[in-house]
Order: C-alpha cells, then sequence, then structure tokens
C-alpha cells in the first residue's frame, strides 16, 4: 500500500505527507477544533489552503441545506413524533448544529426555547413535519442531505487533522506488483530459481 | 419509457459534488496540484458511478 503520509524522526506531531514533512502540532487539540468548526484545526497546524477548502466547502453545504429547508432541517429529536438518527450525522459539523442539541435539551426539561421558536427546535407533531415538507416541496429533504453530508464529510476533516492525509487508493495490480519483486527483471534471483 | 428527473435536481447535485470531490480530494494530499488532480478524478468518478446508477434504472424501467 502506498503511504502518504508517515512519521518523521519518530516524532509525534511530524509527518511525513507528499514526500515533505508536515508538523501537526497537538494533533488531538487540532481534531477538536477540526471538529467544532470546519477549517479551524488545519488554521492551527498553519494548513491554510486545506483550511480555506474545508470551510467553504462545508460551511457552504451546510448553509446551503438549511436554506433549501427554510432553516427547518437541523433538530434533534428522539420521541413518538420522530427519531431523528439524521441528527447523528449533522452533528459532525460542530459547533454549527449545537444549538439543536441544546433547544432539544431545553424542550426535554420543558422550558422556553433558548432562541427562537423555529430555530432548529423539533416538530411539535407529526402535522408540523408535514407542514415543513408540504412548505419546502423537495427542499427539507434534500436540505437534511445537504446537512448531513457536511456532517460526514467534516468527520473526513477531523481525521486529517489528527493523522494527515489518507493513502490515497491503490489499483490492485499495483499492490500485487509491490508485493512480488519476482516479475521486476532487475530483482536478483530467489532460492528457487 | 426514459427514466427523467427535472433539471433542477440535476443542478442541485453539482454543489454537492464539489463539496464532496474538494473535501476527498483535500484530505489525500498535501500539496495543491495533487489535490486538484485527486478532486477531478473523485468528482469523475462520482459521476460515472451515478450515471451507472442511472443506466440500471433505465434498463430496469425498459425490461419490468
Amino acid at each position: 500500500m502506498v503511504k502518504s503520509a508517515s512519521k518523521l524522526n519518530g516524532s509525534d506531531s511530524v509527518i511525513t505527507a507528499d514526500g515533505e514533512p508536515l508538523d501537526l502540532r497537538n494533533r488531538y487539540l487540532a481534531a477538536a477544533l477540526a471538529w467544532l468548526i470546519p477549517g479551524a484545526g488545519h488554521y492551527y497546524q498553519r494548513r491554510y489552503f486545506k483550511s480555506a477548502v474545508f470551510s467553504i466547502c462545508i460551511f457552504s453545504s451546510f448553509v446551503l441545506g438549511m436554506f433549501m429547508a427554510g432553516g427547518r432541517c437541523v433538530y434533534a429529536s428522539w420521541n413518538e413524533t420522530e427519531k431523528r438518527w439524521q441528527y447523528v450525522l449533522q452533528a459532525g459539523i460542530g459547533l454549527p448544529a449545537m444549538p439543536a442539541a441544546i433547544q432539544a435539551w431545553r424542550a426535554r426539561s420543558g422550558e422556553r426555547p433558548l432562541w427562537s421558536e423555529s430555530f432548529m427546535t423539533a416538530p411539535q407533531s407529526t402535522r408540523d413535519l408535514d407542514d415543513w415538507n408540504a412548505n419546502t416541496a423537495s427542499g427539507f429533504d434534500m436540505g437534511t442531505l445537504y446537512t448531513m453530508v457536511a456532517g460526514l464529510l467534516n468527520i473526513l476533516v477531523v481525521f486529517d487533522a489528527y493523522a494527515g492525509p489518507l493513502p490515497p487508493p491503490t489499483p490492485k495490480k499495483k499492490q500485487r506488483d509491490k508485493q512480488s519483486p519476482v516479475n521486476d527483471p532487475a530483482s536478483p534471483p530467489g532460492p528457487d530459481q | 419509457m426514459v427514466v427523467s428527473m427535472s433539471i433542477g435536481y440535476l443542478v442541485l447535485y453539482l454543489p454537492l459534488l464539489a463539496a464532496v470531490s474538494m473535501v476527498i480530494g483535500a484530505t489525500r494530499h498535501e500539496k495543491t496540484a495533487l489535490i486538484l488532480d485527486q478532486v477531478v478524478r473523485t468528482a469523475v468518478w462520482i459521476t460515472s458511478f451515478m450515471l451507472g446508477i442511472y443506466v440500471v434504472l433505465q434498463l430496469v424501467s425498459w425490461f419490468v
């Protein structure tokens, strides 16, 4: 398998990526920052280009999704009305999805929502849910999809902040060629040859 | 019968494709040139995969 990132000089924070040394600094802090705010972990690691790419791509997907769903698609709920499993994936984006957890926690303890009644609050009944779907046409479903993808992408980003770039996929033929040097005419003959 | 879809839905696919390709590309490499190369390959792969699904759906709609 081709490795794009490996440890350098036994140091825990310095690795090689694409043939060059890369200092991940405090990788645990970077991973936590990357989860909280997409791109912040890479900014802390001074990987500015990647930080910009991650922030723009992930925030725009999340905001576009919220816009398509009329701001309704991110909420936490686990009751008879709805078991909102999608929120688990949406929460991958960190702070931007956190208000939904706070709103759900307040609703469960019988308190009024911390922010507006319509900001990341769960539907009161299945009728509310039907209305949201009807009002946004397919926007509610598309918004849910966009925000879930944004959360999932941020999990990849957290991994990248913690461990550096993932190894690129290697075609099976190349893997076989690397593992069997017998095919290489330049390699010395083995004992059975 | 041809499996059809509104152009509006297809347009919604583009921002998601761009975001997914960019993030996957950037989590595979550090160098900008390699990232962009990976972005293009990922976008082509995802589009081919979706076209494959389209062909399967088309065949199903013809034969079923």
